[in-house]
């Protein structure tokens, strides 16, 4: 009888996290953790925009849900939402690079620009853009 | 979903991703740091051209089919029965595609560019 299959999701993931060493495995899981997380974002974006319709107020709600998203709280969940935006996107990039130009043996190399890549692209977006936030931090 | 060659759905899970590098970097430029603050008459304004209307349906499409199609090997991974199968493949569909129309349906609400769809819904 076979568990129900998020167990069995759950559980070969852990099992093969922790037996296979290498650094594909890592960025493999990463990889469907930030496409889950991005999935239930938009979603959840959908649902936010959509207070705009006539049908939940118009006007007047959306702009009072957009006066509420500017606290600190939202500000950081923005900045951890970008994180798994970059890594998901740099990694895929990766990925769809592989795939159609067949360049396996350069795979470890190109995973190490993107941990690079996503840390510098973080650094940007913190330091070059955060300013303009200033008026979210409540 | 369970006897067809799933050739289509990673070639396009690709051609979205790399649509979707430079769809969401234009759209989150253009929100955050080209018009600065977000409210109702600042989308309405800028979904006044036919051009970010059409674009924004796009992004739309690509990111639920993206998503969804994700999700749904997440969910392949499992070796599901071929019962699960079939019942969760019509529910991520039905899923998506709900989303989609009903995201449309948002997008009209602030489309001047639209302006049969924005007599319709009433959003003023």
């Amino acid at each position: 009888m076979k568990m129900w299959w998020p167990f069995r999701l759950i559980g070969s993931t852990i099992r093969d996290t922790f037996l296979n060493r290498h650094l594909g495995q890592g960025s493999f899981d990463i990889q469907r953790i930030t496409g889950l997380i991005l999935t239930g974002y938009l979603v959840m974006h959908i649902g936010v925009i959509s207070t705009g319709l006539a049908i939940w107020g118009g006007a007047e709600t959306f702009n009072k849900v957009m006066e509420a998203t500017h606290n600190p709280v939202i500000l950081v969940m923005e900045l951890l939402l970008i994180l798994c935006v970059v890594f998901h996107m740099l990694n895929g990039i990766r990925i769809t690079v592989v795939d159609f130009f067949s360049l396996t043996k350069l795979q470890d190399r190109m995973l190490w620009w993107t941990g690079i890549g996503t840390i510098l692209l973080m650094l940007y977006v913190i330091w070059g853009v955060l300013p303009r936030f200033a008026h979210m931090a409540g | 979903m369970t006897k067809k060659s799933g050739l289509w759905p990673w070639f396009v899970q690709r051609v979205t991703g790399v649509f979707l590098v430079f769809g969401l970097l234009v759209h989150v430029i253009k929100i955050h740091v080209i018009d600065k603050d977000v409210d109702f008459g600042i989308v309405a304004d800028k979904l006044v051209s036919p051009g970010w209307v059409f674009f924004d349906f796009l992004l739309l499409a690509a990111c639920i089919y993206h998503g969804f199609n994700g999700v749904w090997q997440i969910y392949l991974d499992s070796n599901p029965a071929g019962k699960g199968r079939f019942v969760w493949s019509y529910i991520v569909v039905a899923f998506g595609a709900v989303l989609l129309v009903y995201g449309t349906i948002a997008l009209g609400a602030y489309a001047k560019a639209i302006p049969e769809m924005q007599f319709a819904l009433g959003a003023r």
